[in-house]
């Protein structure tokens, strides 16, 4: 039948101005040419390009963000017998280049903000490295001598920074055996540069100031202090190094105890800013479709979102969030077909408008290798209502919420036909982006996430949620159209920035 | 005076971008190309659009023609009967027809008896046949092609694919009879 049919049609004599259709294509056909070398150039100059622009940029940053240096400064021990060991050697540069009242504003400064700022004396950047480094000594030295010479009973859960205190504390001591803060000299005790200023010092230095005398600063007067919220654990302990009374000393526990956790409950509202990706597979999920796609297999979820959470409390939180989940459908298929073909000799002659010469027919052989797919891409807007959970270790919450869904889907194909008797045919096909396809817009989530503290605000974040009740139109990589309706569950892991 | 020249010879000519061989090989293979394009589309301009499209990915791809595997004419051929089916996807989405036939095979209904048409009758019933089905008939049953090569190529099931083919097959034996009883009555008359 097929000879047949082909035969008949191929009787009919259909008129064809090969000359005209010739006129048409030969500028199409120079077109072509030029398109194609310039998309080589383009690619070429692409390749090229991309090392010229990382060596750009690491030039830009090297030139435009300049370490700062900050020379380590060991503590260094000395003959408290001799005077002049009581000043240390950056001390006496120090003291070349600015008088006591720039070392009075320094402390002063450093003591009020924390930041270091640059002495006007000192113009190079280096010096107001040095000179930054030696403000934030001095306010230091002013906290640990008001520490040390208060200092009564360690606490065993503090030592090893409380050795490092005492260190520092006995430095002082030996040198001006004093009892009162205000007349320690501050610049006679060297810190290591990693012990910087905090707006807790700051707070601290602030509690001691407000003291009239700071032997009678009791824990009670930490309590009431305005000052009090910014200390931390390590504050408190070295403030309350004084003598304390039984009761006091219940108390503390209770007081510090919280705080030293790091990653213990929060007690203030907090934004968090979350970024997530993940995998997820669907479940309970219904089709009305064939047997065949019934049984096809699918499934490649992916998840990326982003989600902003406001805490009002310990307790409750809401949490606003993005999440836009792939799904890709990918067929493989790879097969060889038989058929009869007529081949004619390669050497066969062209003459005028006909090709002729010896043919034969043969068994042929075509291989046809495709992949085709289809790609769902859905965005999930969700308002959640969160319930937390903190405790020691992490934070744990209980959300559930709505969410309205946009659904885009793309499809396409790939096909490889490999002739026995001709060269290879490929024909790409998409990607086709086909409209429509959402049933219900509103679909529902369940989940739980755990964040753990990574250290300052950086939380890392686990997150597993079940998406619910979504259903949708489809039409699948094989055009057909079928509805689904199903649930998922996705598991996504990621960091979080939280602001107090 | 014909120029004869082997297609080999004419091949490597036109590879080195000899725009005389080029025109040859058109001349030769174009109108081959649009004899399958005016199977698959309704209109001539259509058709002359494959033909065109056909060459221009003929000549960009010639250097992966291989001369020992032979047979260009083929070649072509396949390359036009993809452009004929990108076009007609282009113009609109091929509508294929899906009824329920609750997992059973449609019963194919017997061969088709053209002997009494003339060649330009067969085809003018062929491009009336909704396009789903005429692609696929003009695959399977001109082209012949398995119905798992035509599933690949029109993004379809094989399952779709022969049932395509049963209505096709069925429709045109339909319009058939109806010419054929027609004629039967203007002879009678």
């Amino acid at each position: 039948m097929i000879d047949d049919l082909k035969n008949k049609l191929d009787q009919e004599p259909l008129e064809f101005d090969t000359s005209a259709a010739w006129e048409q294509l030969s500028p199409k056909l120079e077109s072509a040419k030029r398109r194609r070398r310039g998309f080589i150039w383009w690619w070429i100059g692409g390749a090229a390009g991309l090392p010229l622009m990382l060596l750009a940029t690491l030039y830009f940053y090297q030139t435009t963000t300049g370490e700062v240096e900050h020379p380590a400064q060991p503590i260094v021990w000395q003959n408290p017998l001799s005077p002049a060991a009581t000043r240390s050697a950056e001390d006496r540069e120090l003291d070349g280049l600015s008088d006591a009242e720039t070392l009075a504003q320094a402390s002063k400064t450093a003591e009020k903000t924390g930041i270091s700022l640059g002495d006007a004396g000192i113009s190079d950047e280096r010096n107001d490295s040095r000179n930054a480094s030696r403000s934030n000594a001095l306010a230091r030295r002013k906290a640990s001598q008001t520490v040390g010479l208060k200092n009564a009973n360690a606490v065993a859960n503090d030592q090893p920074l409380l050795n490092e205190s005492e260190t520092l504390n006995s430095q002082a001591r030996s040198v001006y055996p004093v009892n009162t803060v205000r007349e320690v000299p501050i610049s006679n005790v060297l810190v290591p540069e990693s012990l910087t200023i905090s707006e807790a010092d700051t707070a601290l230095g602030d509690v001691i100031d407000a003291s009239t005398d700071a032997t009678t600063l009791l824990l009670s007067d930490l309590l009431v202090s305005p000052h009090f919220d910014g200390l931390t654990a390590l504050d408190v302990l070295e403030i309350t190094r004084l003598p304390l009374s039984e009761g006091e000393l219940k108390a503390l526990p209770a007081l510090v105890k919280p705080d030293i956790q790091s990653s213990g409950p929060q007690k203030k509202p907090y934004w968090q800013i979350g970024v997530l990706a993940g995998a997820g597979y669907e479940f309970l999920r219904t089709i009305e479709a064939s047997d065949s796609i019934k049984g096809r297999k699918l499934l490649e979820l992916r998840s990326l979102q982003a989600s902003v959470t406001r805490s009002f409390n310990n307790r409750v939180a809401i949490t606003i969030n993005g999440q836009c989940l792939q799904r890709h459908e990918l067929y493989r298929t790879d097969f060889t077909n038989q058929y009869p073909e007529v081949v004619y000799n390669p050497a066969s002659l062209v003459a005028g408008n006909t090709a002729f010469g010896d043919s034969v027919t043969v068994l042929s052989e075509r291989r046809l290798m495709s992949d085709r797919y289809a790609r769902f891409t859905r965005l999930n807007i969700g308002a959640m209502l969160e319930y937390l959970v903190p405790t020691q270790v992490f934070d744990f919450a209980v959300y559930g919420g709505v969410n309205y869904t946009l659904q885009q889907q793309w499809k396409g194909s790939r096909m490889v036909q490999v002739e026995a008797f001709s060269p290879i045919v490929e024909d790409t096909r998409g990607p086709y982006f086909i409209e429509g396809g959402l049933r219900n817009r509103m679909s529902y989530t369940l989940g739980t996430r755990v964040s753990k503290s990574l250290g300052t605000n950086l939380q890392l974040l686990f997150d597993a949620r079940a998406l619910l009740l979504a259903r949708y139109n489809i039409e699948s990589a094989y055009r057909e159209l079928h509805t689904e309706s199903g649930s998922s569950l996705l598991f996504n892991l990621g960091l979080a920035w939280r602001i107090d | 005076m014909h120029l004869t020249l082997s297609i080999d010879d004419t091949i490597q000519q036109a590879l080195r971008g000899e725009a005389a061989a080029q025109r040859k090989l058109f001349e030769a293979f174009a109108p081959q190309a649009f004899r399958v394009a005016m199977r698959y589309c309704e209109r001539r301009a259509d058709a002359e659009d494959v033909v065109q499209n056909t060459f221009i990915r003929v000549f960009n791809q010639l250097s992966t023609y291989q001369a020992d595997k032979g047979n260009f004419g083929a070649w072509v051929h396949r390359i036009s009967v993809n452009e004929s089916l990108r076009v007609l996807r282009k113009r609109k989405p091929i509508l294929f027809v899906e009824t329920d036939t609750n997992g059973q095979e449609e019963i194919d209904p017997m061969p088709l008896v053209t002997d009494h048409l003339a060649a330009a009758d067969l085809r003018k019933l062929i491009l009336q046949l909704p396009e789903g089905y005429r692609a696929v008939f003009n695959l399977h049953a001109v082209e012949g092609y398995s119905h798992q090569e035509i599933a690949e190529q029109l993004d379809i099931t094989a399952a779709t694919s022969r049932s395509q083919l049963t209505r096709a097959k069925r429709t045109l034996k339909q319009w058939i009879t109806a010419q054929q009883s027609n004629l039967r009555k203007t002879q009678s008359r």
